[in-house]
């Protein structure tokens, strides 16, 4: 099977062997993006880019070039709004999601600038905190707003996915859910996610193995992980959001005030967004 | 349809607070004679009712302590005597999962079974093993009986007695299960002690009600997100659409429609008449399911649908979604069949506290006579 979505270095040797499967290329330098560019007429079937850069928003020069490519760029600030607006025409051009760290309070009003300009953007969770009022704000105004605007990940996605009987995994925003996306080193070993790789957590060796992953005990124990949780018994297993945050947010000691709310107000938006969809709308009658 | 409860075993893994069947017959199992006698029997009813299908439910007990080599010798049995009639038999299974192999669900799948009951309490130590009920360890053998479910595809779902421990927290409890399982929804029931109450965990009706009473809100906003919680489902089906596919103890209809089978090839109306010894039909060996299907025991089941409306129901507007409710409730409190159930309380005022003012509807059913009374 190779249904998973393989995130890997940009390594021409790697990739060679994952001609016959969707990758998304993972870089921390945006210069790698020539490099991709002149790759690209091979066989390489690009799902998308994942640039994480330590530079902000405002200060990244986005160029012409990119504009065949599927970019993803985590960027940890919004920066000087003046900077950024002589780059917004070609940024509206690009194939392009812009995310911003939850840390800085500034970001969540950035998110809804950029929003608001049509770009599509999104919040993206590193270790720093949440600002859980102001993104239950940005929620409500990715979900709720009538005025036109853009996508908000991880709100859109889980919005536009999302069924109320199901359990639903945000993570496949950031390529992090292992149930659609496997991470591959140059060393073609395979962990579960972005993290996992990180603390070298490998669940497999060589490619070939990724064919055999769903009989991989590891993999089957992460997907099951959920089950865990409810053995647990802990205050996730009661929540009423559980099925769109899977206890992601387990290790916060007052719930009540944070997670739990936001996410309850999530998965009502979801619902809602749920029941317009497949609302039987009247048809006005034709002129 | 005929609904068969077959239980071939009474023995269980599992010391469960409130349940009755553990204090049967422990150590029976029936003989592959008898269950071969049970396949005849059931040929034979559907030879002769060539529009009749039957519904046959394992249960027991805990099914899965008869091992895997019970159900291959079953559907061999099935293939032998049920060749024409077979796919007249509809399979069911009723488990608490955690002694479930792969070897048991191949075989269930042989027998088209594609979802299996079972019963999840997150209160501590009110479902688990020996004499202290160890929950923990019942909940881990439970999931992994769960995951495996899930990993060959087949559904699952559960039952969820209330008892006097869950009271405080209804809402918790409702969302543990509908996070344990997002597809099929929990069926709560109120907890039935006959006999004394050793665990204080009995509860009045009222209490249920109020029980339902606290999910109901939740349930009615996000019926999207549950779709199948019982008794709601079937209450709103019943009310707003008029839809009245009752479950057994609110049909009426149960009076020659039910099979118990015990291991010794004992039979009685059902699975509960069976635990209490009521309603006792004769065994297997010595009547035919016709003749079992037929006593003349369940014409007073029957009878209530007639003397009940005139009676104790008059003019209730709540009959026809309830017909009386179980008779072997008001057996079991009355000594008398010809009474209506004592769980006729919990559900009027669930419906008059809760129900109605919340969804704006009104429950208007009474029986026939009254109508034409009115």
């Amino acid at each position: 099977m190779k249904d998973h979505i393989i995130v890997c270095p940009f390594d021409e040797q790697l990739l060679a062997k994952l001609s016959e499967r969707n990758v998304v290329i993972k870089s921390h330098d945006l210069n790698i993006l020539q490099s991709i560019q002149k790759h690209l007429n091979k066989s390489l079937r690009l799902h998308a880019i994942k640039i994480q850069t330590d530079v902000p928003l405002s200060a990244i020069s986005f160029q012409e070039d990119w504009l065949k490519l599927p970019l993803a760029i985590y960027s940890p600030e919004f920066g000087n709004y003046r900077d950024l607006l002589h780059q917004l025409n070609l940024i509206r051009r690009l194939n392009i999601r812009i995310f911003l760290s939850s840390e800085y309070d500034d970001n969540y009003t950035g998110l809804k600038i950029l929003s608001s300009l049509n770009i599509n953007c999104g919040l993206y969770f590193n270790n720093g905190s949440i600002n859980w009022e102001a993104m239950n704000d940005l929620m409500h105004y990715a979900v709720y707003s009538k005025t036109k605007h853009a996508h908000i990940e991880p709100f859109d996605w889980l919005v536009s996915n999302y069924e109320p009987t199901d359990y639903m995994d945000y993570h496949s925003v950031y390529f992090n859910n292992p149930a659609k996306y496997l991470h591959v080193n140059e060393k073609e070993q395979i962990a579960l996610n972005e993290q996992e790789m990180l603390n070298n957590r490998i669940i497999g060796d060589g490619i070939p193995s990724l064919d055999r992953i769903h009989v991989n005990e590891h993999y089957n124990d992460f997907i099951n992980a959920r089950y865990d949780i409810m053995l647990q018994m802990n205050e996730c297993a009661y929540c009423p959001a559980f099925r769109i945050c899977l206890a992601k947010f387990e290790h916060l000691t007052n719930k009540n005030d944070t997670c739990k709310v936001f996410f309850s107000d999530f998965i009502n938006a979801a619902d809602y967004s749920f029941k317009q969809r497949n609302s039987k709308r009247t048809k006005i009658w034709q002129l | 349809m005929a609904v068969v409860i077959f239980k071939a075993i009474e023995k269980c893994n599992s010391n469960c607070i409130y349940c009755d069947v553990i204090k049967k017959r422990q150590d029976e199992i029936m003989n592959y004679d008898l269950l071969k006698l049970i396949f005849i029997r059931m040929n034979e009813y559907l030879s002769a009712n060539l529009n009749e299908n039957i519904t046959f439910t394992w249960h027991g007990g805990e099914v899965c302590l008869l091992g895997s080599n019970y159900f291959k010798v079953a559907r061999q049995l099935q293939d032998e005597y049920c060749s024409e009639t077979k796919s007249r038999i509809k399979h069911l299974v009723q488990s608490n999962l955690t002694l479930i192999t792969q070897k048991m669900i191949n075989l269930f799948k042989e027998f088209g079974i594609a979802q299996i009951g079972s019963s999840f309490d997150p209160v501590p130590n009110i479902r688990g093993f020996g004499k202290n009920r160890n929950s923990q360890l019942y909940n881990q053998k439970f999931i992994e009986g769960v995951k495996l479910l899930n990993k060959n595809q087949m559904s699952w779902g559960v039952i969820y007695v209330v008892h006097r421990l869950s009271l405080t927290s209804p809402l918790e409890i409702f969302y543990y299960l509908t996070n344990l399982n997002t597809r099929s929804h929990p069926n709560f029931n109120q907890v039935k002690i006959y006999g004394e109450d050793t665990h204080n965990l009995s509860i009045t009706g009222e209490e249920f009600a109020d029980f339902l009473g606290a999910i109901f809100p939740v349930w009615y906003e996000n019926i999207d997100r549950y779709p199948n919680v019982q008794p709601f489902s079937d209450l709103l089906r019943s009310i707003k659409d008029r839809d009245f596919s009752l479950v057994c103890e609110s049909s009426g209809s149960c009076s020659n429609r039910w099979i118990y089978i015990g291991p010794e090839g004992e039979t009685s109306h059902c699975g509960r008449s069976g635990d209490y010894d009521v309603l006792l039909y004769g065994n297997l060996k010595d009547f035919t399911f016709h003749e079992i299907m037929n006593n003349p025991q369940r014409n007073q089941l029957a009878e209530r649908q007639t003397v009940l409306p005139e009676l104790e129901c008059a003019q209730c507007r709540f009959w026809g979604i309830c017909h009386g409710g179980c008779p072997l409730d008001a057996f079991m409190t009355d000594n008398d069949f010809l009474k209506k159930s004592p769980k006729c309380d919990s559900t009027k005022i669930f419906l008059e506290r809760y129900f109605e003012p919340i969804t704006g509807l009104y429950a208007d059913f009474p029986p026939p006579k009254s109508i034409s009374v009115v």
